[in-house]
């Protein structure tokens, strides 16, 4: 049979995917390109036309030396023992692709193909691999059930021939039985399993609960974790790489004033919190201040207008509750009415309204006085430096050490000098030597990367990651660069918190507009230069910030590279990252819809029936004449529905597909009773064959003395004169011919 | 016949093997917090719901009946067919197999035969299919079949979903039969295989027999037309009807088997297997002589079955040896008897001992045979020799 015959090639095609799966998880290209080559020619060498298979000797040595190769792989990366697993998996895999296959092998080496795939997903989140299990889910879904009428008829075929007594000759049919349309029905049923069950998990992968029993078995380290984009919270261990996707995030206009310095940082969050263990977020103390805006009249959030403003005309093409603006943002205005919190000790602002933000400006002081800054702070004093530093007060003895030497290096103090009025001068001009240490990547060694899957961050808490970042590893990207910043001002005194946004960097002279893309989000440093006034210092090396620059300068494959990123920032943004507060969101949001749509058509019903009430003169007894109308014509339906339904097995069990207009009718009028009997025969099991005609049926009753036989017969005279014999059966025939097949169902309980 | 059906669900090896690599991936998940394994492990457990209702409704859908059978013969296979419909409209069943379960308290079943599988690949939606299981029985004697089971493990051999349907019918399994030596019925029938050509009724032979007036009905060339003239009306000739030879089987079976003087054999294995032979020689006798046009009857002096007279046909034939399989060589043995009347009757006889001649049985013109001569008489065996096989076990690579 064809379709049985496919399933050694469908196979051997799941078997290729799980080595290029595990080849792509473990990104070790040899692996993949060696192991993937010698499993796509296994098919040819030992199914082709002159298919030859390993001799289970030389297969049984080649598993040893395998074993004793994996042996010595362990030995040299003990600490990566899934990787040294699934390499000595993947050649038991490629060994048993060369030897003669029995449904048995078939079964191990679908199992070994699976044992893969679970590996490589506890090697890797990535898209790419990712994409490669779905599609491995998909073809192994249709291998699997292929596999399970392949190995079946394999052993029906072998256990029927091997019965065959010595010495007979007639060989017994090893064909395998089936019905028409064998491998429409296997595809149908595998789509919809496949969609079933891809609902199914789906549903169970939002329910699964998120943040509970992490690492409790020991040696608890995220995966190759991808991010992209912006983030109100840094967390230096949790996202190992960053991913450059050139998806567009906003676009932005500046009118007014003159043009700032490129590149514009664009604040989004400021985060002076400090968690530990490489973890910053936003202090939670900030009174906010409710913004209402009325388009398209700017809104001032404190303070007067300014010569030396800019304006800010954004497009969102991302939605994000946050909105952007260089320092520092005056005044505000949107598309339409919404309510904003405006934050005014860190000058950031959030939308809190639900649905699209499209479009929004920003007037924004690009050198404000402190009489604007605290009018914008409202009732709240300055932002507390102190807190912050009090932070790092038990940090690591090392990095203030480190910063001091940096300091004296560059001949400054290395405390605050006791004049109060020299003070923020001194952390003006500190802060900017510190940040010059680290951008000075030639001669101190560190690295700018957003590649750092293959970097160990030690997770036990032993060390913080700024430590390992400064000491040790001397790798990362931007937010590492910028926390490091922070942590060597505040360890020698000197107020720093980090800042997420985007560095606007590329111009679009058709636009007339920056565009900002998730690869341009950035993370900085401000650093208190007087109670009010904080200045942005930036450590990251500019040279390869520009690198990742997505201007005209890109590579061919840079600018199809966007596709792959647009996925990929998607797929890290709304897959691996999803975790309990993720989980408690989509809860709610579900929650909060079907809440609003479900009072929404109670209201709209209401409504509706108040009008209907009111334009009919009901008065207040009219709800109740509603009332039973509305459940008379509930019963009218279904009552039509159960009518219809039962009309359509009348059709097809009286053969009245030919019959048209009153005949028609007057067959569903009057066979009804037959339809009954036959279905108290079939629930009794006595179904009548549809093969059978009623009257064959009715005697092979009689044959077999049924205890229904003689009313069978009676009632099948009767249809028999209605159907075919033209007789109109008078209404008491059909009483009577009721009452037979109630009789019926009495003598076959 | 309304079917009881018991339906159970089996957790079998793969099966927990599945469950236990699930829970494996939901630790390695819950431990990474890996949003990839979460996912797996609801495909995985999406798989063992799904498995369970795709499952579940193939086999509430269908319906299968065991087809009425002919009876079967030691050496040939017997193939049982079963009618599988499966009623769903809108699912279809895949990987449906069948296999018989003996009666409780029958549990020398499988001595019979080995157990046999049916298989079914698909069935589509209101379709029928017929599926068989090819048995091969080993010994004769009368097989029930009492329930059946279908079962799968589609879709992905997780849970074994089974239905159980109580179906009682039983079955013949006739003795071993050998082609005999083409001499055997010469020397058996006295009037040799020609047979007595005259018998008082007119029939369709080729003698005359006699003449009547013409009958409606009658043809043409039947027409006496000399005498016809001569007496000036219709007369037509009458012929006599052919009389086939003649054969009576008798099995001598009024020996217990204990009481068989067969030397070294305490446990009387030697003599019940000699027994045995003797329903084979009696078996293959009948059925060399009918298909040389004997008619044939059966005695069996010693069993309470009851003597057939001689006749032959189709039928005939199928209620001797029903006869023969049915002989319970475990049952008490009837004392040998007065003369039967059969001693009277015009056929030739062959009487068989299973050991040694006991001449009273039968006739004196009987041919007395023992079942230690059918080595002699057979050619080869009708279908694979019994003999040849182990009494017990199984044939080579029967299904266990």
């Amino acid at each position: 049979m064809r379709l049985l015959r496919s399933f050694p090639v469908l196979a051997h095609a799941v078997l290729l995917l799980s080595i290029v799966g595990v080849g792509v998880a473990t990104e070790n290209f040899a692996l993949l390109l060696v192991c993937g080559v010698l499993a796509a020619m296994s098919w040819y060498v030992t199914e082709g036309p002159r298919g030859k298979s390993l001799p289970t000797w030389t297969a049984n040595v080649l598993v040893l030396a395998a074993a004793l190769s994996a042996l010595v792989d362990l030995a040299q990366h003990y600490h990566d023992v899934m990787a040294v697993l699934a390499r000595f998996i993947v050649w038991l895999t490629l060994i048993k692709l060369y030897q003669q296959k029995s449904p048995r092998d078939y079964a191990q080496l679908l199992g070994l193909s699976l044992l893969l795939m679970l590996i490589g997903a506890l090697l890797s989140t990535d898209l790419l691999f990712a994409a490669v299990v779905f599609i491995y889910a998909m073809l192994g879904l249709y291998a699997l059930l292929l596999f399970r009428l392949y190995a079946a008829h394999e052993r029906s075929r072998a256990a029927r021939l091997a019965a065959i007594p010595a010495g007979y000759r007639v060989l017994p049919s090893v064909q395998p039985v089936a019905g028409t349309r064998t491998a429409v029905h296997l595809r149908s049923l595998v789509a919809t399993v496949a969609v079933s069950g891809l609902a199914a998990s789906t549903i169970l992968f939002l329910l699964f609960p998120r943040d509970v029993g992490g690492g409790f078995l020991g040696g608890f380290r995220q995966p190759y974790t991808a991010r992209t984009g912006f983030t109100t919270e840094v967390d230096l261990i949790g996202g190992t790489r960053i991913t450059e996707s050139q998806r567009a995030v906003l676009h932005m206009t500046l009118t007014g004033g003159r043009s700032p310095v490129e590149p514009l940082l664009l604040r989004g969050a400021v985060l002076d919190r400090y968690l530990g263990h490489g973890r910053w977020s936003a202090s939670a103390s900030s009174p906010d201040q409710r913004v209402e805006t009325e388009p398209p009249e700017l809104r001032w959030l404190g303070g007067a207008e300014h010569r030396r403003t800019i304006t800010q005309s954004f497009t969102v093409i991302v939605q994000h509750p946050v909105l952007f603006s260089v320092y520092v943002p005056v005044a505000v205005s949107t598309d339409e009415p919404r309510h904003l919190n405006f934050d005014g000790l860190t000058q950031t602002i959030e939308d809190v309204d639900p649905g699209r933000l499209d479009a929004y400006r920003i007037r924004a002081d690009l050198a404000p006085d402190d009489e604007t800054l605290r009018a914008l702070a409202g009732s709240g004093g300055p932002a507390d430096g102190a807190a912050i530093v009090d932070q790092f007060r038990d940090f690591d003895g090392r990095v203030a050490d480190r910063a001091r030497e940096v300091l004296a290096s560059r001949g400054l103090p290395d405390r605050a000098p006791d004049d109060e009025a020299q003070i923020w001068a001194w952390r003006a001009t500190a802060a900017a030597a510190l940040a010059g240490y680290l951008r000075a990547t030639q001669t101190n060694g560190f690295t700018y990367s957003t590649d750092l899957s293959g970097v160990e961050f030690r997770s036990d808490g032993s060390q913080d990651p700024i430590v390992q970042f400064l000491f040790t590893t001397r790798i990362g990207h931007c937010e590492y660069f910028a926390s490091a910043l922070a942590a060597l001002c505040n360890c020698v005194g000197i107020p720093a918190r980090l800042v997420t946004g985007y560095a606007a960097r590329e111009y679009d002279p058709r636009l007339g507009a920056y565009v900002i893309r998730e690869a341009h989000a950035h993370a900085w440093v401000e650093v208190q230069i007087s109670p009010w006034r904080w200045r942005a210092f930036d450590p990251t090396p500019p040279s390869e910030l520009g690198a990742l620059d997505g201007g005209p300068g890109r590579s061919l494959a840079d600018r199809w590279r966007w596709l792959f990123d647009r996925f990929e920032a998607s797929w890290a943004d709304g897959f691996v990252a999803f975790d309990a507060n993720r989980q408690a969101q989509l809860m709610e949001r579900l929650d909060m819809g079907w809440a609003q749509k479900l009072g929404g058509a109670w209201q709209a019903t209401r409504q509706w029936l108040a009008a209907v009430n009111r334009a009919f003169y009901f008065g207040p007894a009219g709800y109740i004449w509603m009332g039973i109308v509305g459940l008379a014509l509930v019963i009218a339906a279904i009552a039509l529905g159960m009518r219809m339904k039962r009309a359509a097995r009348l059709r097809a069990a009286m053969h009245l597909e030919r019959l048209r207009g009153g005949a028609y009718h007057r067959m569903l009028r009057q066979l009804g009773f037959y339809l009954d009997m036959l279905e108290v025969l079939q629930q009794s099991g006595r179904a009548k064959p549809a093969w059978q005609p009623p009257l064959h049926f009715a005697q092979a009753l009689s044959a077999r003395h049924d205890p229904g036989a003689s009313l069978v017969r009676r009632l099948t005279e009767r249809f028999y004169a209605a159907r075919y014999g033209g007789r109109r059966l008078t209404r008491d025939e059909l009483t009577d011919a009721q009452a037979l097949v109630n009789e019926l169902r009495a003598a076959l309980r | 016949v309304r079917q009881t059906r018991v339906r159970r669900y089996h957790l079998h090896l793969p099966g927990i093997l599945y469950v236990v690599l699930t829970l494996l991936v939901g630790l390695a998940a819950v431990n990474r917090q890996n949003n990839l394994l979460f996912w797996i492990l609801g495909v995985m457990l999406a798989g063992l719901l799904i498995s369970g209702l795709v499952s579940g409704v193939m086999m509430q859908s269908l319906r299968v009946r065991r087809l009425v059978t002919g009876n079967g013969l030691v050496g040939e296979p017997l193939t049982v067919r079963y009618e599988v419909t499966n009623r769903s409209r809108l699912f279809p069943a895949f990987d449906i197999h069948l296999e018989e379960l003996p009666a409780p308290g029958r549990g020398d079943w499988p001595r019979f035969m080995s157990p046999a599988r049916a298989w079914v690949m698909h069935l589509g939606p209101r379709e029928t299919v017929h599926g068989d299981a090819v048995f091969w029985p080993r010994r004769r004697g009368e097989i029930r079949f009492d329930r059946l089971r279908i079962w799968t493990t589609f879709p992905f051999g997780i849970i074994k979903k089974s239905i159980t349907i109580a179906q009682p019918q039983h079955t013949l399994i006739y003795p071993p039969m050998y082609e005999l030596r083409r001499d055997v019925l010469s020397d058996i029938a006295p009037q040799g295989l020609s047979g007595a050509k005259i018998s008082p009724y007119t029939g369709a032979g080729d003698d005359y027999y006699g003449m009547r007036e013409f009958r409606p009905g009658d043809q043409l060339r039947q027409i006496a037309w000399k005498r016809t003239a001569c007496l000036d009306q219709l007369v037509c000739v009458e012929r006599t009807r052919p009389t086939p030879p003649r054969l009576r089987v008798v099995v001598n079976l009024t020996t217990p088997t204990d009481r068989l003087a067969v030397a070294d054999d305490p446990e009387h294995a030697e003599a019940r297997r000699l027994e045995e032979r003797a329903i084979s020689l009696a078996a293959s006798i009948v059925h060399v002589a009918e298909l040389d046009g004997f008619e044939v009857g059966l005695s069996l002096p010693g069993t309470p079955a009851a003597m057939l007279l001689i006749r032959r046909g189709h039928w005939h034939r199928a209620k001797i040896m029903a006869a023969l399989a049915a002989i319970d060589l475990d049952a008490p043995r009837a004392p040998l008897g007065p003369p039967p009347s059969t001693h009277g009757e015009r056929a030739g006889q062959v009487v068989i001992h299973p050991h040694r001649v006991e001449p009273e049985i039968g006739r004196e013109d009987a041919l007395h045979l023992t079942a230690g001569q059918l080595g002699n008489l057979a050619v080869r065996a009708i279908g694979w020799d019994p003999d040849q096989a182990p009494a017990e076990a199984p044939p080579r690579g029967a299904v266990a």
